[in-house]
């Protein structure tokens, strides 16, 4: 048998410290994600779309957005899809099943308590749906006991594993060896936003649509084909995500052209559809910092979300950069003593980093009032 | 760099012409031509030559263009570190610049690159202040980039140091310094307030109101997305309860446990009522029980009461006489009592008639002793007011006073006096005739011998000799009185006090002195004797004397006190007090013995009343005939009923013994009922409370409250961000102005206070101990302390005004020149206003510097200049 793995697409998720057009968009990318994880299980020949948690953001998500979904899901009537809940949407969440519950498709089936779901007379769902948020206890003990004849034993899952933790800090309990001492043919997790798999049973599916600038892999979905019970799972990530999330971090040193290195860094194609977040650190002369915020300005509209943050970036001292301000005389005094005042030593990070603002300011200034 | 020539083409008044000026000597320069010469033309030039460039057609230019038009020329012959140069511009047409080297003849740069060599060389900061110092009339105060920048000023201007400005600015920031902080001013004024908080109308101000408004929305949002929890909260609850309250095997069970309940609490209700009959059987027996027994306890009371009134009424009556006789003892011993005092009030009356006759004769005989006194004190009067009469009519005799004396013995002294000084100051003569004529002097006849003063004019007739004219030496005796005027007032005094010599005065004076003394003798004594005055004595005399019925004018007779036998009114009112002593005792001791006697009257009425009740009682409880009989049947029937009690009660027990526990199945069944009532009303509330927070859960997902909440969350955080960005942009704002002033301040003290130390020498030649203070701006003397008196140097004469200008000049010059930056000083008319006595020392000041720089003076006045010394310069002018 062979089916579509996936979990945590988050519908409903704000995005709040992005601009209002960006958050709409990746908004509109979760529920798109949807139809496009429907679309890969048609196209690879899956029947069969299991969804680990976490399909919401939220435990009251807008009834608009919920009917969307289920619409969505409605449309693969070709398809079987089997929600879980996660932690976002937990069991305690019961006007949100509630809802679903009254509403949902006929090929949507929810994994709702734990005991075995017989989807067909060779497949068996062992879910785990979490009561709560922070549930703080193994949800798939239970499966270990559990018979389901010769039917492909799959664990349904969501939660972090016993030492390796949680996407989100929550108490992480699960076996990492649950597929094996329980005999699953496979456990399909969800909570990491990032693909991993823990055994070669035990996969992680990642967010199909990512959502953060953690450095997880491509946002994807995972192409699982079991033949029999006991044969073992051949796991294919298979590409969804629209937006690429790219965090960077640049350590910039003087004598380096810095926008080169900039441009180096960042990736060259799709950049309509990526967000990039660069945390720049080391030291660069004052002309250096100014070429490279011009360059920022001009490079910011190519993507779709672009920010830098200058605020660890140190000046190094450069004559050349402080005579750009002043050769002598008062002004170039006062650069001077703006540079000593953005030195560490005997100050605090942040009186260091206004004297740094003052300085950068005095030399943008100094290129705008050039000498008569 | 030192000007050696200038040479003009086309320019202004030498139209067509070529006009050189030189030359120049390294030292002092004088050119001194009568106006209009065209002294200031090549100095305008000058300055276009190196401060604009040739591709220039501004209004100086156009200023230099003669009318008839065509190319200007200009060029000057430089010397920079001992190599000739001539630097040519051509302005307007055939526009161009060059700068030859003169030793080699050739063209070493041009046009652009001509400029930019003068730049280097002349102007630019390359090797310091290369260009020139300029000081012209009346323009030495005007800041050179300020407010004047339009072509009218451009001569006033270029008087300035603009080369040197360039300099100074290059230290101190100069305006692009000065643009650059109101810029930073500006942007922080628009960004903060002065206390760097987010000022109203800023983009900060802005962002801080959003995070207030975040804020706002979060907490709502909170308390949003807690209601919704709790809603689903609830909602978990209450569909697990519905679930376990709706289970039909729990209900079933329920039901038999009620069956069986009610049939058990029917059973003990049977049996109740059962018992309750037997309990009311049981209380009316006991009833007529309790009847029986009151009516045989009401027989034995009535007989108790009989006996004890009996009793009570014999005691009454042993009472009631005791009472009777106490009664006659008290109103015996009032009677006693009231006849005591009835004696003491006649006793007491007696006595108060002999103390009225007592207090009389006392009065009289105190009457009788005053007026004695008085009588005695009348007959010491009369000596005395002898006395005084006596001397009041000797004072009526004499009128000579003190004064009087003193007048007369002073017009006395006065008159000798002036004899005396007669004497001495008026010349004396006589006449002895040796034939017997009358001789006359002053008309009246003068005897022989008689001497005479000469105290006025007279004229001496002397018959047969003729008359001799005699006067006093003038203004003698002018100061002398006149003896005769002073006679007469004295024979006027004597004569007002009636007396014939000033002696007979003193008599009468010494007589009215006596008089005066025994009239004050007489005075204090009759005082002494009577101080209220003789009138009161004698009105108390009469009144004493009608009172006493004596006659006023008879001696009064000598008294004896009262006779001892007789009692003192004294005496008398102690016998009277102690009686009243008496008599309030008596009183007192009748009072008592009065109420003594009611309180025996009162209890005697009240005992015999009790009495007559109690024997009417008596009497009206008489024992009836058939009260034994009556008594003994009621023992018999309370006998009975007892007997039928214990039966009854033993019935009672045994059915209370056999009873079921009534309360305990009604408890049960009780409990059961209200059980399935309460699962019903749970039911009921749980399906209500369902549908209210279905509601609630509803409007909040609808409202996506737990999005919103999120976003709002990072919304602030990210508006946090950026406002502490707009904090730390402001702060850093600030510092930036506080560093630029401070390197401003610091760089112009460094730049001023070597001119300061050039300058004060010089200022000292002119004022003694001079003090001053430079403005950094306009690089000039702003004010000057002479004597401790400040002034502004505007408001000084023309002439210190100019050297002041001219030496501020001299001391920058002199200052280049010490660190081998040679700047030629140009004073264009620069001394017009200043006195012989100053231009002198100025001369010698400018040849003092002239040593180390070069000097050039242009002036109109060609005497005064003619002592300046130096190198003459001389315009030739080439002919057309």
């Amino acid at each position: 048998m062979r089916f579509l793995h996936t979990a945590d697409l988050h519908l409903a998720k704000p995005f709040g410290r992005f601009d209002e057009d960006t958050r709409a968009a990746l908004r509109v990318a979760r529920l798109d994600a949807l139809g496009k994880i429907g679309e890969t299980a048609r196209a690879h020949g899956a029947g069969l779309i299991l969804v680990a948690g976490d399909t919401f953001d939220a435990e009251a998500p807008p009834s608009k957005i919920v009917r969307r979904a289920l619409d969505i899901i409605g449309s693969f009537d070709d398809l079987t899809w089997v929600l879980l809940p996660g932690n976002h949407d937990s069991l305690a969440a019961v006007d949100l099943w509630e809802r679903i519950e009254r509403d949902k498709p006929n090929n949507l089936l929810l994994a709702m308590t734990p005991e075995v779901m017989e989807l067909n007379a060779h497949v068996a769902i062992l879910p785990a749906p979490p009561s709560v948020r922070d549930p703080g206890v193994d949800l798939t003990d239970w499966m270990g006991a559990a018979t389901s004849g010769a039917h492909i034993r799959i664990g349904l899952a969501h939660g972090g594993i016993m030492d390796f933790g949680s996407e989100e800090g929550t108490v992480a309990v699960i076996r990492p060896d649950r597929a094996e001492v329980s005999e699953l043919d496979y456990l399909a997790l969800g909570d990491w936003h990032g693909q991993k798999s823990i055994t070669a049973r035990t996969w992680y599916a990642g967010a199909p649509e990512a959502d953060s600038f953690k450095a997880h892999a491509p946002a994807s979905a995972l192409l699982v084909e079991i033949n029999a019970r006991g044969a073992g799972a051949q796991v294919t990530p298979v590409p969804i995500g629209r937006f690429t999330w790219c965090a960077l971090a640049l350590e910039f040193f003087a004598g380096i052209d810095p926008v080169q290195q900039l441009v180096d860094a960042l990736p060259p194609a799709k950049r309509d559809k990526t967000l990039v977040r660069i945390e720049a650190s080391g030291r660069l002369g004052l002309l250096e910092q100014s070429r490279l915020r011009v360059a920022c300005s001009r490079l910011a509209d190519d993507f779709h979300s672009f920010e830098i943050n200058l605020d660890k970036l140190g000046i190094e001292q450069a004559a050349d950069d402080l005579d750009l301000i002043a050769a002598g005389g008062a002004l170039r005094a006062a650069a001077d003593s703006l540079f000593e005042a953005s030195d560490l030593q005997g100050r605090t990070p942040e009186e260091a980093q206004i004297a740094q603002i003052a300085l950068t300011h005095l030399f943008h200034l100094a290129q705008e009032e050039p000498p008569r | 760099m030192k000007l050696r020539q200038l040479e003009l083409g086309n320019v202004r008044r030498f139209a067509g012409q070529t006009a050189r000026l030189g030359p120049f000597g390294d030292g002092l320069t004088t050119i001194t031509a009568e106006n209009e010469a065209g002294k200031s033309t090549f100095f305008d030039a000058l300055h276009a030559l190196f401060f604009v460039p040739y591709g220039s057609s501004s209004q100086e230019i156009k200023g230099l263009q003669p009318y008839s038009g065509g190319a200007v020329r200009i060029a000057a012959v430089v010397d920079i570190d001992g190599k000739i140069y001539q630097i040519e511009k051509s302005f307007l047409l055939q526009k161009s610049a060059r700068v030859i080297a003169l030793e080699s003849g050739q063209v070493i740069k041009q046009q652009g690159d001509a400029e930019a060599w003068i730049e280097d060389n002349i102007n630019g900061t390359g090797k310091g202040p290369a260009g020139l110092l300029w000081v012209r009339q009346g323009a030495a105060h005007i800041d050179p980039e300020g407010k004047d920048k339009d072509a009218s000023n451009i001569a006033a201007r270029r008087d300035l140091m603009s080369s040197v400005r360039g300099q100074i600015d290059a230290v101190t920031g100069g305006r692009r310094m000065d643009r650059i902080v109101e810029r930073c001013r500006a942007e922080l004024d628009a960004l903060a307030t002065k206390t760097l908080k987010a000022k109203a109308g800023s983009a900060w101000k802005a962002l801080e109101d959003k995070i207030a408004e975040l804020l706002e929305q979060k907490e709502r949002l909170q308390t949003d997305v807690r209601l919704l929890s709790q809603a689903l909260a609830v909602k978990r609850q209450a569909k697990s309860r519905l679930y376990i309250l709706r289970d039909p095997s729990t209900h079933e069970a329920r039901e038999a446990q009620l069956t069986l309940a009610a049939q058990a609490l029917e059973m003990a209700q049977q049996h109740e009522r059962t018992v309750t009959d037997a309990e009311r059987a049981l209380r009316l027996i006991v009833a007529e029980k309790d009847r029986l027994i009151q009516q045989s306890k009401e027989i034995s009371e009535r007989q108790a009461r009989r006996s004890t009134l009996l009793k009570q009424a014999e005691q009454q009556a042993r009472q009631v006489s005791d009472l009777r006789a106490a009664q006659g003892v008290s109103q015996g011993a009032l009677q006693k009592a009231q006849e005591a005092i009835a004696q003491k009030e006649a006793a007491r009356r007696s006595l108060v008639q002999a103390l009225s006759a007592a207090r009389k004769t006392e009065k009289s005989f105190t009457e009788w002793q005053r007026l004695r006194a008085v009588f005695d004190i009348r007959q010491s009067l009369v000596e005395p007011q002898q006395n005084l009469r006596a001397a009041q009519e000797s004072l009526e005799c004499t009128k000579v006073t003190q004064s009087d004396l003193d007048h007369l013995v002073d017009l006395g002294r006065r008159i000798s006096v002036a004899h005396e000084q007669r004497r001495v100051q008026f010349a004396r003569f006589s006449v002895q005739p040796s034939l017997p004529v009358l001789v006359e002097c002053a008309g009246a006849p003068l005897e022989p011998g008689e001497e005479r003063l000469i105290d006025r004019a007279l004229t001496l007739d002397l018959p047969g000799f003729g008359a001799i004219k005699l006067a006093p030496a003038p203004g003698a005796g002018q100061s002398i009185e006149d003896p005769s005027d002073l006679v007469a007032q004295q024979r006027d005094a004597m004569q007002l006090l009636s007396v014939q010599t000033v002696q007979e005065a003193r008599v009468e004076f010494y007589a009215r002195q006596s008089a005066e003394h025994s009239q004050a003798v007489a005075i204090a004594e009759i005082r002494g004797l009577v101080p209220d005055g003789i009138a009161a004595l004698e009105a108390e005399w009469r009144a004493l004397c009608e009172a006493l019925g004596h006659g006023t004018k008879d001696s009064p007779p000598v008294l004896e006190s009262p006779g001892s036998g007789q009692l003192a009114a004294r005496e008398i009112e102690e016998k009277i007090a102690r009686v009243d002593d008496e008599l309030e005792h008596a009183r007192s001791d009748a009072q008592a013995l009065q109420s003594t006697a009611m309180r025996c009257a009162n209890d005697f009425a009240e005992a015999s009343g009790v009495l007559s009740h109690l024997e009417k009682e008596v009497a009206s409880s008489q024992k009836p005939q058939n009260e034994d009989a009556v008594f003994a049947a009621l023992q018999a029937s309370c006998d009975e009923t007892n007997r039928k009690e214990a039966r009854a009660l033993q019935a009672l027990e045994q059915l209370r013994r056999g009873a079921p526990d009534l309360e305990g199945a009604r408890a049960s069944h009780e409990r059961l009922l209200s059980a399935q009532q309460a699962d019903s009303d749970e039911i009921n509330r749980l399906e209500r409370e369902l549908a209210r927070v279905n509601g609630a859960i509803e409007t909040q997902s609808e409202a996506a409250v737990e999005e919103k909440l999120a976003e709002v969350i990072e919304q602030l955080a990210k508006a946090r961000d950026r406002a502490k960005r707009y904090e730390l942009q402001a702060q850093a704002l600030s510092l930036l102005i506080a560093h630029l002033a401070q390197a401003r301040t610091e760089a112009q003290e460094t730049y001023f206070e070597p001119i300061r130390r050039e300058l004060r020498p010089l200022l000292a030649q002119l004022h003694t101990g001079v003090e001053f203070e430079l403005d950094p701006e306009k690089m000039l003397v702003s004010k000057i302390v002479r004597n401790g008196v400040e002034d502004d140097v505007a408001v000084l004469s023309g002439g210190a005004y100019e050297q002041i200008a001219i030496l501020t000049r001299l001391a920058f010059a002199k200052l280049f020149a010490k660190q081998g930056r040679q700047v030629p000083l140009i004073l264009d008319d620069a001394l017009v206003h200043t006195d012989d006595e100053r231009i002198s020392t100025m001369f010698n000041m400018l040849s003092q510097a002239a040593k180390d720089q070069q000097i050039i003076v242009l002036s109109c006045r060609t005497k005064a200049f003619s002592d300046l010394g130096g190198t003459r310069a001389f315009i030739e002018i080439e002919p057309r």
